[in-house]
């Protein structure tokens, strides 16, 4: 079962993961994704002195900007617009996507070449496109793959993290017209994109990318890449149009550089991307190339309403997607599992904030609170401990009270009622000695089924932990 | 769509308190500046000796360094380099690289956009970045498309101007008269992970990158 179809017909997390787990394509890829994120980072991190200043300083930054989010938007969008560019501002997804297809019709442009934008994926600007008859083509060598496989990112920096070589190499057998050229080796693949890739650079009318920050000194977006059709999409087509949200503002270039030091040591372990580059308004007569038109296009959805909100620190978020490399929820059942653009802990708290349907709900709970994500965030988000306000959120708002919240409701009249209690649990030991018998382990519990197929369950033989707490204090006594 | 923008800056007023007309941006803006100058964090990587570093840095990241006396050796270094490949080397000239009048004869140049095999771009850079080996170009001295569409990239950068951190590469263009359209920073060759995370050189960008370092420009 494919994980697209997994993802369009089951609303429910732990269906979804139970899929997962069972998917061995996915499990492959899982598998040798590893652990590599996680000692790049590891290593990047080391070679210098003080990453945990430029952690507290990058924090420091993105904390400054959203203190004065309005001033900061207002004067990049005058310098953008001084440097010939314009800022347009959509409130939700369909005023995102209504805006690029407008900008794109203004051009009669039938094809736009697409660099990697998280913030395209959340609004679906892709199908969107295709409806109003502008092909989107993905020039990401991750998104390429995923787009002839119809699939959605599984990660914020690797998209294509769940498809294995062999599927990669199927996807292309199906849809290039291959000849003699071999596909066996990743070099093969990638000259393989790189070749088809190449003309639709050459030839698209609009080219749409996203942004990793705006600097808001002078009206400047920054990406960061490594393959270079960021900028091949940025700067052959005569239109130049960015997707990105309200939140990714800093002040001023310094500020960039604080961002930029924690940004790719985080996410694939590189001090810094091949490529960082710095897009001010359109071409100029002192320019020798660049397009014509530069669009921003600034998402809010929700983000404005986080502003001074319990939850403000998830717009620090960078989208380095090293909380996901750390996660053993995420590194378990693979981005899909949470039926998101934005998954692994990051998204666990950003998607119930800005879509905030009712499965959204479930995320925060896909957390073992190891607090791996909060120890390598490089802005340093609370994320578990955000999860757990959305627990909390999810509680006082559920409309039914499912099992677990009702055994917890329980748990907490019994505990405030310490006779009763001991009581209880005296009983349920008796009645637990009784079935156990000699077996020093539990193979199998009711309504736990799922705990026990993977390990026993250990029988108590020395009564509960109050009543042996009182024989210890007797003993010293 | 001014009805979205005027509702987005109201519901983010709401927390910063902050009232701003189209006039008092620009001041606002400053005064906060001002108030805000803040030392920056730079990473502690025992950086004494930029050259030094730089080279490191641009070797750690897959580009191949070279050290020349002057400008005029460059064309000689392109020769040497060019006699090892099979295919015959069409070398794309920044107009930077074209204002140097060097001596091009028995090379192939050409000032169009690079498309096909075998091209070498070659422009000079406007200043180098110690901190991560990294060069920074400028879309009013080189076209920011030739830095990405060539197989094998060449970059001439003096050695006066390169710089220890990022916070100089800054100053250097703060005193550029206005902001070009790109600046683009490139540190190494293109690169992909996104095939089962192994390291793939060459994915849309050059395929190679040498940093060719003038000591007398």
């Amino acid at each position: 079962m494919s994980q697209v179809q997994i993802q369009e017909t089951q609303p429910d997390f732990i269906i979804r993961s139970r899929a997962a787990l069972e998917d061995n394509h996915l499990q492959e890829a899982l598998e040798k994704a590893g652990s590599g994120f996680v000692y790049k980072r590891q290593a990047a991190t080391e070679r210098i002195g003080n990453f945990e200043q430029l952690r507290d300083q990058a924090r420091r930054v993105r904390a400054r900007a959203l203190q004065h989010l309005d001033l900061y938007l207002l004067h990049f969008e005058k310098k953008v617009q001084q440097a010939g560019g314009q800022v347009h501002w959509a409130e939700t997804p369909a005023q995102m996507r209504e805006l690029v297809i407008g900008l794109c019709q203004e051009q009669n442009a039938k094809t736009a070449t697409k660099g990697k934008s998280m913030v395209g994926e959340e609004v679906d600007l892709n199908e969107a496109l295709e409806a109003a008859g502008v092909e989107p083509q993905e020039t990401d060598l991750g998104e390429y793959v995923l787009q002839l496989a119809h699939e959605r990112p599984s990660h914020i920096v690797a998209p294509a993290l769940h498809k294995t070589k062999a599927q990669v190499q199927s996807l292309f057998r199906d849809n290039h017209a291959l000849g003699e050229r071999a596909l066996d080796e990743v070099a093969d693949i990638v000259n393989e994109a790189r070749a088809v890739i190449r003309d639709r650079f050459l030839q698209a009318d609009v080219g749409i990318t996203g942004a990793n920050m705006l600097i808001a000194e002078t009206g400047t977006a920054a990406i960061v890449t490594n393959e270079g059709n960021g900028d091949l999409t940025a700067t052959l087509p005569r239109t130049h149009i960015i997707t990105t949200s309200i939140d990714k503002i800093v002040p001023t270039w310094e500020d960039a550089s604080a961002i930029l030091r924690v940004l790719g040591r985080s996410a694939t372990g590189q001090d810094i991307t091949t490529y960082t580059s710095f897009f001010t308004g359109a071409r100029s007569q002192r320019d020798k190339d660049g397009p014509d038109q530069f669009h921003i296009v600034l998402l809010d959805n929700r983000r404005s309403e986080l502003l001074g909100s319990e939850y403000e620190e998830m717009l620090h978020c960078i989208r380095c997607g090293a909380c996901m490399n750390h996660c053993p929820v995420y590194q378990a059942v693979g981005g899909h599992s949470y039926n998101s653009v934005y998954p692994g802990p990051m998204g666990a708290v950003l998607t119930p904030l800005l879509r905030n349907e009712e499965q959204d709900n479930q995320l925060p709970n896909a957390s073992t609170f190891c607090g791996r994500c909060e120890s390598v965030c490089p802005v340093r988000i609370p994320l578990p401990g955000l999860m757990r306000k959305l627990r909390d959120r999810e509680q006082r708002e559920a409309k039914h009270a499912n099992a677990s919240t009702l055994a917890v409701k329980l748990f907490c009249r019994l505990s405030r009622h310490p006779a009763l209690y001991r009581k209880l649990t005296q009983f349920s030991l008796k009645l637990v000695s009784m079935v156990r018998g000699q077996k020093p382990r539990f193979k199998k519990l009711p309504l736990m089924s799922d705990w026990t197929q993977h390990r026993d369950f250990p029988a108590p033989d020395k009564g509960s932990f109050q009543s042996q707490w009182q024989q210890r204090q007797k003993g010293k006594k | 769509m001014t009805d979205s923008r005027s509702r987005i800056l109201d519901r983010i007023a709401r927390h910063t308190g902050g009232e701003y007309d189209a006039d008092s941006i620009e001041a606002s803006f400053q005064a906060l500046a001002q108030s805000q100058t803040v030392n920056s964090v730079q990473p502690e990587m025992g950086l004494t000796d930029p050259i030094a570093t730089f080279i490191e840095e641009a070797r750690r990241n897959g580009a191949r360094v070279a050290n020349l006396k002057s400008m005029d050796q460059v064309t000689q270094w392109l020769r040497d380099n060019a006699r090892h490949t099979s295919t015959e080397v069409r070398f794309h000239l920044a107009p930077n690289i074209i204002d140097r009048s060097l001596d091009w004869s028995g090379l192939n140049t050409t000032e169009q956009t690079p498309a096909a095999a075998g091209s070498w771009g070659v422009v000079q850079a406007h200043t180098g970045i110690a901190e991560t080996g990294t060069v920074m170009s400028l879309s009013n001295e080189c076209p920011s498309g030739l830095l990405f569409l060539v197989e094998r990239l060449v970059i001439v950068i003096a050695r006066k101007d390169i710089v220890g951190y990022q916070e100089d590469a800054w100053q250097r263009l703060r005193a550029c008269s206005a902001l070009p359209r790109t600046v683009n920073w490139i540190t190494g060759p293109s690169r992909t992970a996104d095939i089962e995370q192994q390291i793939q050189i060459g994915a849309h960008g050059p395929r190679e990158a040498d940093y060719l370092i003038i000591d007398s420009p």
